[in-house]
């Protein structure tokens, strides 16, 4: 936005009202005067269409959670081909938002750790996930000198494997700078405690771009750069407070402002096209009897009574499906 | 390139949320090493300087990628794709 003629560029970003993810880019908007497209997920305004996930499941011929993804490269089927899209991908991650928190991990630690931070379903069945450290790399590509273990466990498997999948969609031109070779180098050639917390990645942002960076931002909790670290933990707090009122009473009484997305716990509990789809597809899956430690129907209950907050579970549930029905996953 | 050892794609999905890719590779498409030199072009500077010189790389590559291109979508602005 600052390099270029703003005239030229179109924000896009998506969320429901009251997130950060929704309301933050109005405020960029405002003060940039660059234009803005902004998604509303909520179920009433974000048509799902059972039909569409199939399809894109099929074009993307590799299993990952439909759902998020999909929204991602839905993004450029609205403004076609005229335009370039920009990405940040890989931006975090480059300048130390994953790096552990010893750097001297060995390579079995840093897969145990990898394990641990990514458990999307959060399922605990050890006798069912036993083999899973088998499965990664039984030894690194690197040494830790040049890039620690954790983070090409992180670059390789969850950013190349999964994310750049989910978010690109192959029809379409993306810029992504964070993939440029000096700019990789340069943050990988910083010493730890520079990457560490981005410290000096942050620096940059304000110095070169004061005026976008004295906005708030989701990820310094509904602070800006510039904010002390008081208001980093006021604001750090107050998220806090908000779920634990949200979790103590089992709904929400407020938006939880760190909502990736949609409120998908909420929107499961109501009649609309995405429960619909999660609904019919995890009793398919029920059906096939291939993940027999998990009861679907106790699942899908429990979540409606508000015994439990399970849409990411259901809903990977149902994107299992989907992948199955798409050939992605062969039985 | 390593391949894996064992192939388990439901339990893999289920675990992860994604099956893993059959090979494993990074995500740029240059050679990682070729670019790392521990820090030498940098050492001797100060803090404040190695800022100066990553906001004249920021610079450069956004320039370089931003030419010829006449209209742009910029996203996601602030969305994270999944809990980090």
């Amino acid at each position: 936005m600052e390099n270029f003629n703003s005239k030229n560029i179109h924000l896009v970003s998506y969320g429901i009202p009251g997130s950060l993810d929704f309301e933050i880019p109005k405020k960029i908007s405002k003060i940039t005067g660059v234009k803005h497209e902004l998604i509303n997920l909520s179920p009433d305004k974000f048509e799902w269409s059972y039909d569409l996930l199939y399809n894109f499941a099929i074009k993307k011929n590799k299993a990952i959670v439909i759902f998020e993804s999909y929204i991602n490269n839905y993004i450029p089927l609205i403004f076609g081909k005229d335009f370039v899209y920009w990405s940040g991908f890989m931006g975090d991650p480059i300048s130390g938002s994953h790096l552990p928190e010893k750097i001297n991990l060995s390579y079995e630690e840093s897969v145990n750790l990898f394990i641990k931070n990514n458990n999307y379903s959060k399922i605990k069945n050890k006798e069912i996930f036993f083999d899973i450290k088998k499965e990664l790399p039984s030894e690194p590509l690197l040494s830790n000198n040049i890039l620690t273990y954790y983070e090409q466990l992180d670059f390789i498997i969850r950013q190349n494997g999964y994310l750049r999948r989910a978010i690109f969609n192959e029809d379409f031109i993306y810029k992504t700078p964070f993939l440029q070779p000096r700019l990789v180098s340069f943050f990988l050639n910083l010493p730890y405690v520079y990457r560490k917390g981005q410290t000096l990645y942050k620096d940059i942002l304000k110095k070169m771009y004061p005026r976008l960076f004295s906005i708030k931002t989701k990820t310094n909790f509904n602070t800006s750069l510039f904010d002390s670290s008081l208001c980093f933990y006021y604001g750090k707090n107050k998220i806090r407070t908000i779920n634990f009122l949200n979790n103590f009473f089992k709904k929400n009484i407020f938006i939880p402002p760190m909502l990736n997305y949609s409120n998908f716990d909420e929107d499961l509990r109501n009649d609309n096209n995405l429960s619909n789809i999660v609904f019919r597809n995890i009793n398919d899956l029920e059906k096939r009897k291939i993940v027999n430690f998990i009861d679907t129907n106790i699942l899908w209950k429990n979540h409606q009574q508000r015994k439990e907050s399970l849409s990411s579970l259901l809903m990977l549930l149902a994107s299992l499906e989907i992948n199955i029905k798409a050939g992605n996953i062969k039985l | 390139m390593i391949l894996i050892n064992k192939m388990n794609k439901i339990n893999q999905f289920l675990y992860f949320g994604y099956t893993l890719d059959n090979s494993f590779n990074f995500p740029w498409d240059f050679n990682l090493v070729d670019y790392i030199d521990d820090f030498c072009y940098l050492k001797n500077l100060s803090y404040n300087d190695i800022v100066n010189e990553g906001c004249k790389v920021f610079k450069d590559v956004f320039q370089d990628l931003g030419r010829d291109i006449k209209k742009a979508i910029l996203y996601p602005l602030v969305v994270v794709l999944t809990p980090d």
